[in-house]
């Protein structure tokens, strides 16, 4: 319920971070946000040469504020979070270890991984093939029907009205028809699942401004795995960022469409973890437990 | 974790109230502990001693104890403090690390607890003296949350959510706590509570939590709604035209306007009860950045909705506000709120408006004609106008506010809500109505409402031992009943009451053959006013008959004001824009035949004579009239053909079983009542059609039990094509049934109970055999699409004594809305499904009969109570006396 008013850019130095910093400031410029950009080093740089390297011009300048630090940047960035009540973190998936060559299939790094896991707020990520494409024109979102997704839905629909860019919402269904929330219209998907759509964004957006609710103009159905069709729908609509919510924990096997939206995308992916306390629960006896 | 240590052994031969018993340490076991190790070991740990013999006191009776603190130190404390052997399972600090998962918030300490003594949290009871603990415990949903004010704080406690206070444990014994205990479940099974907030799941709870007295309905809407709310008020009986972008039954469908009828759709018209709090010019409402929890409750007992919200300002301002509302039992017009702002922890500057004007009107769908929106003083009026039908409807309320500065800020409101319908000049009435109140009346009219909330329940509630959540969802069921129905006979029960926008209000069968028993045995003030509906609408279907070619009159299938059918003809699918027919309108005439059946439970139940030789004896022969010209004449017998029985995959069918059943039965009673009623009713008789119906009603083909027993559903059903149901197409809403008409018109399936409405409408005409038959036959091909089914289903497997189809269906039907089964709770709840659930327990598990003596209960209704059951106690009402019933579950202690 934000109004992106504060941005956190995490750095360590790497070039690798540093892909994140035009798409970091621009976002800051348009939504008029304080842009707080901390480095995790054990060199810290001279304050004057760390604002350089973020290009940023001199009224840009005034609203960025430089923290360095030598301690966990995790950590660090938790902490700087809470305290400077940020709205949204813009960073790069890998950063100083893909500099230096390290592991170089891996798709998402050790920083970007806890603050996916641990942010209470949303990460811009810019993945390994990210090609920068500014200004952002338009945003896609992947709807689910569940918590974590209307969430995300909600937050890109809340930046897409702050940045008056175009959103469409795309509901990925799998080949084996009949799961999801969608399965009561299993028998006649391609006739029916749009509308139904319209209601779940509906509902996802219920708490959103009538402005807000303008910036939808559409939402569709694709069919197959989901991580390709989303691709494929950024690239069919010329998307410039593809918002999606997850559960929040990436064991070994959690999460597929994330890593390989991350392993794929050359667009910025906005990550929303579903946030615990908005489940209901309606205290209605053992046989019901969670709405 | 702590070694657990052996069970107690000494168990209490009472039956207990709670399983376990779960300790705080610091504070509530034990003085705060050194923190230190070694001065930990020097000092040793204080214990209460009051504590420790009531924990020692609740383990020499079997009950599970557990300690939990969420220091680190635990073990040493616990060892120190020489205690380790009163506790079955213990958990610290360190435990909770272990059990945290990477990157996850660790999990709660005392439902972790309840698991390791292997229990849930409501057979527990927790004893906490922080205000943190007692939340987590009010979270954790255990059975009772005690909290121990060892410093003033009792009043914070109470208010974080402990159901006692008590300043130290030597206050309580165990009987006391078992007490206690029963005390918080039975207050659990009267209200319904839901905490948390989710956007996705807001119009869901706002159908549930719905206020109401049958003159009117609010949905249960946040105080400050949010923009995409569904917040509509409805008022019984005003209509308008149909707006085409209001969903019909489900969210997929549309339903085209209804050519120039004026009265197609139940208006929703805006909330009444929104107010908007500030604290230093932020606004406190669930679209903002502010909110931190909420708790809406609905207490059933006295028909009030709580709602509690948390916030959090900039600065760290923390901010509750609790609100009240109702809909007066006591007086239809009026309406009562109360909100109290109470901040936290700060003394920054709050404000608090209440408007009635709705900050999104202008987006509204459909929209309303606001005529006039006045302030003066403490007045506040605001005027509608529906687009086309006429009606005027004015809302006014008072405002009376006090407290502020230090003290909480309560705002209080009486509102008042009046129609053209209720007189010509609303705005008049509305005013005056207020004016009668004196200041200061807010508490005698909550009162009043209360009074009354508590005489129903006197006659309707349905006490199930052993099972305080069945309690508690029936309850809920028979509370959206009562609200559901008023005392006004121009109106009666929509198909989603008003609770809802699906079905735009209609009136259906559903509330003569599903709720209608309800009302005549829990709450008959309202059956009568039910059953004149339908002869306030008689016109409307003497001319409906004449326009399809007929005698007498036809009810509409889907029913408003005037009697008139506004059925749709057609839906559109909003995806697709494709349309799907609708025969129901024209061909489920059954509908007129529920009608007379109506008349007749009515007056079985009632033996309200004059009901019966005026409107009732009109109502039996003018439907009667209309199958003698509906019936065609065979070789053999008289058919009715091109109908929809209660199935509605399958139109155009000839003979179906249940219509002509029902219509032989309002023959039959046309014919008894104009013979035994005599010179009474003779006026209204033409010569000879006594004689005409019963002959009718003897020729008429009622197909019967062929030799396995099973009846044919409609001619031609047994040679229609096989269709494989699977368990997943199973309680859908029949979206793609629909879609695929054509094709489903000539496969076996069907979208609910139609032939096995026969042995619930007429229990005593069919054999167990025959009964037990057509459940085979018919039951594995039933999908249930309607919510009408399971009940149907629940009170056949009941009778046949099939316990475990009886208690699924049954809990199916019973938890419909409370679970959102069907997925379309967001738009309005089922109350057929609520009357059917009823029945399936009165007329099914029961095996209820009503004899002169009154009812009878079926010998082995004690055998087929749901497992856990130890009793059910109820009163019905039959023929101007309540009677108490109670069956004991075999086996269970008197």
């Amino acid at each position: 319920m934000s109004r992106f008013d504060s941005i956190l850019l995490p750095l360590d130095g790497s070039p690798e971070s540093a892909k994140a910093v035009g798409c970091a400031v621009w976002l800051a410029e348009r939504l008029g946000a304080t842009l707080h950009v901390l480095y995790s080093t054990s060199r810290p740089l001279p304050p004057g040469e760390a604002l350089d390297r973020l290009c940023a011009g001199p009224a840009r300048r005034a609203r960025t504020v430089l923290h360095q630090t030598r301690h966990e940047p995790v950590q660090a960035a938790l902490e700087e979070t809470a305290e400077h009540a940020v709205k949204l973190v813009v960073m790069s998936a890998r950063g100083g270890s893909a500099s230096a060559g390290v592991d170089p299939g891996r798709e998402l790094g050790r920083v970007a991984t806890a603050l996916i896991e641990e942010s209470a707020v949303p990460v811009l990520l810019l993945p390994v093939h990210y090609r920068e494409s500014l200004p952002w024109e338009s945003m896609l979102v992947a709807a689910s029907g569940e918590a974590a997704a209307d969430q995300a839905l909600a937050s890109a629909v809340r930046l897409s009205a702050m940045l008056r860019l175009r959103v469409s919402v795309v509901y990925v269904a799998e080949a084996a028809a009949g799961v999801g929330p969608l399965a009561a219209y299993a028998d006649a998907p391609q006739h029916e699942y749009p509308r139904r759509l319209e209601e779940m964004v509906r509902r996802a957006i219920v708490g959103a401004s009538p402005e807000e609710c303008r910036c939808v103009d559409e939402v569709r159905v694709r069919r197959g795995d989901p991580a390709t069709e989303l691709l494929a729908d950024v690239e069919d609509r010329r998307s410039s960022v593809l918002a999606l919510g997850w559960h929040g924990a990436l064991g070994a096997t959690r999460a597929p469409v994330l890593r390989r939206l991350l392993e794929r995308a050359e667009c910025p992916l906005l990550v929303v973890r579903e946030v615990s306390r908005s489940r209901v629960r309606l205290k209605v006896g053992d046989a019901i437990g969670e709405l | 974790m702590l070694p657990v240590q052996e069970p107690v052994a000494a168990a209490s031969e009472v039956p207990r109230a709670f399983d376990a018993a779960i300790f705080d340490m610091d504070g509530v076991v034990t003085r705060t502990a050194p923190s230190h190790a070694a001065e930990r070991r020097k000092e040793g740990v204080e214990t209460f001693a009051s504590t420790i013999a009531l924990i020692e006191a609740l383990r020499r009776r079997g009950i599970k104890t557990g300690l939990i603190t969420s220091s680190r130190h635990g073990r040493e404390t616990v060892e120190a403090a020489g205690i380790g052997r009163l506790f079955d399972a213990r958990l610290d600090g360190v435990d909770l690390d272990e059990r945290r998962p990477a990157g996850r918030a660790a999990p709660d300490l005392f439902v972790t607890c309840a698991e390791a003594l292997g229990t849930t949290p409501d057979r527990a009871i927790v004893f906490e003296d922080a205000l943190a603990g007692v939340e987590a415990g009010r979270r954790g949903g255990f059975g009772l949350v005690v909290g121990v004010d060892r410093g003033g704080n009792g009043a914070a406690l109470e208010r974080a959510g402990a159901d006692v206070v008590l300043r130290d444990l030597g206050e309580i014994d165990p009987d006391q706590l078992a007490a206690r205990f029963r005390a918080r479940q039975e207050e659990i099974a009267w209200q319904v509570e839901a905490e948390g907030f989710e956007a996705a799941r807001e119009h869901t709870m706002e159908s549930l939590f719905v206020v109401g007295n049958g003159y009117l309905g609010v949905r249960g809407a946040l105080d400050s709604p949010l923009p995409g709310s569904r917040s509509d008020l409805f008022v019984a009986g005003v209509y308008d035209r149909k707006d085409e972008d209001v969903e019909y039954s489900e969210i997929e469908f549309l339903a085209p306007k209804r050519g120039g009828n004026l009265y197609a759709q139940l208006e929703p018209l805006p909330f009444p009860f929104q107010f908007t709090a500030r604290v230093e010019g932020e606004p406190l409402d669930f679209a903002g950045p502010h909110w931190r929890a909420l708790r809406r409750r609905l207490d059933l007992r006295l028909g009030v909705l709580r709602i509690e919200a948390r916030y959090e300002t900039p600065g760290g301002r923390r901010t509750t506000v609790r609100s009240l509302r109702c809909a007066s039992l006591a007086d239809r017009h009026l309406l009562l709120q109360e909100a109290v702002v109470t901040p936290e922890n700060h003394w920054g500057a709050v404000a608090l408006e209440a408007t009635l004007a709705e900050p999104n009107e202008t987006g509204r769908r459909p929209p309303v004609v606001r005529l006039e929106h006045v302030i003066s003083g403490d007045l506040e009026l605001i005027r509608y106008a529906t687009h086309a039908s006429g009606f005027e409807i004015c809302v006014a309320s008072r405002v009376a506010v006090a407290g502020g500065g230090r003290e909480p800020l309560v705002l209080r409101r009486v509102l008042s809500v009046f129609t053209s319908r209720d007189g010509p000049d609303p705005r008049a009435a509305a005013v005056a109505h207020l004016e009668k109140f004196a200041p200061g009346a807010f508490d005698a009219l909550l009162a009043a409402h209360e009074g009354k909330w508590r005489e129903f329940w006197e006659g309707a509630d349905i006490r199930v031992a052993g099972s305080p959540a069945t309690e508690q969802a029936l309850r809920f069921g028979s509370y959206h009943l009562r609200i559901a129905a008023g005392d006004d006979p121009r109106v009666s029960v929509p198909a989603r009451a008003l609770s809802g926008r699906a079905y735009e209000g209609h009136v259906f069968w559903d509330t003569e053959v599903f709720m209608l028993p309800f009302y005549l045995h829990a709450s008959p003030k309202e059956a009568r006013n039910l059953v004149l509906y339908r002869h306030r609408t008689l016109d409307g279907a003497r001319r409906r008959a004449q326009r399809l070619g007929y005698r007498g009159a036809c009810f509409a299938w889907e029913s408003t004001l005037t009697g008139e059918d506004v059925t749709p003809t057609e839906i559109i699918l909003k995806s697709s824009g494709k349309t799907v027919p609708v025969f129901t309108g024209n061909q489920q005439v059954h509908v007129t035949a529920d009608i007379a059946y109506a008349v007749w439970r009515y007056w079985e139940a009632t033996h309200d004579e004059e009901f019966l030789a005026g409107a009732g004896a009109e109502i039996l022969f003018e439907t009667a009239r209309f199958w003698t010209s509906r019936a065609t004449r065979g070789p053999r017998h008289d058919h009715i053909r091109g109908v929809v029985g209660p199935d509605e995959y399958h139109h155009d069918v000839n003979d179906n079983a249940y219509t002509n059943w029902m219509a032989r039965f309002n023959l039959e009673r046309a014919a008894f009542v104009a013979e035994s009623l005599g010179h009474r009713v003779q006026a209204k008789l033409e010569a000879g059609e006594p004689r005409r119906w019963a002959a009718l009603a003897g020729a008429l083909y009622c197909p019967g039990p062929d030799d396995r027993g099973v009846i044919e559903q409609f001619e031609g059903f047994f040679a229609l094509g096989e269709y494989p149901l699977s368990g997943e197409e199973r309680f859908k809403a029949p979206i793609s049934r629909l879609f695929d008409w054509e094709k489903i018109n000539r496969l076996k399936v069907i979208k609910q109970a139609d032939v096995l409405m026969l042995p619930l409408l007429f229990p005593e005409a069919f054999s167990d055999d025959v009964v037990a038959a057509n459940y085979r036959y018919y039951e594995p091909l039933t999908d249930h699409g309607s919510s009408l089914s399971p009940p149907v289903h629940a009170a056949i497997a009941a009778r046949l004594g099939l316990r475990e189809d009886a208690a699924r269906y049954w809990k199916r039907s019973l938890w419909l809305d409370l679970s959102n089964a069907m997925d379309n709770s967001a738009l309005g709840v089922h109350p057929a499904a609520m009357g059917g659930t009823w029945q399936a327990l009165v007329f099914g598990l029961l095996g209820i009969r009503f004899t002169e003596a009154g009812p009878q209960v079926d010998p082995r209704a004690a055998a087929r109570l749901p497992a856990g059951w130890l009793s059910v106690a109820m009163t019905l009402a039959w023929r101007g006396r309540t009677h108490p019933v109670t069956v004991r579950a075999e086996g269970a202690p008197p």
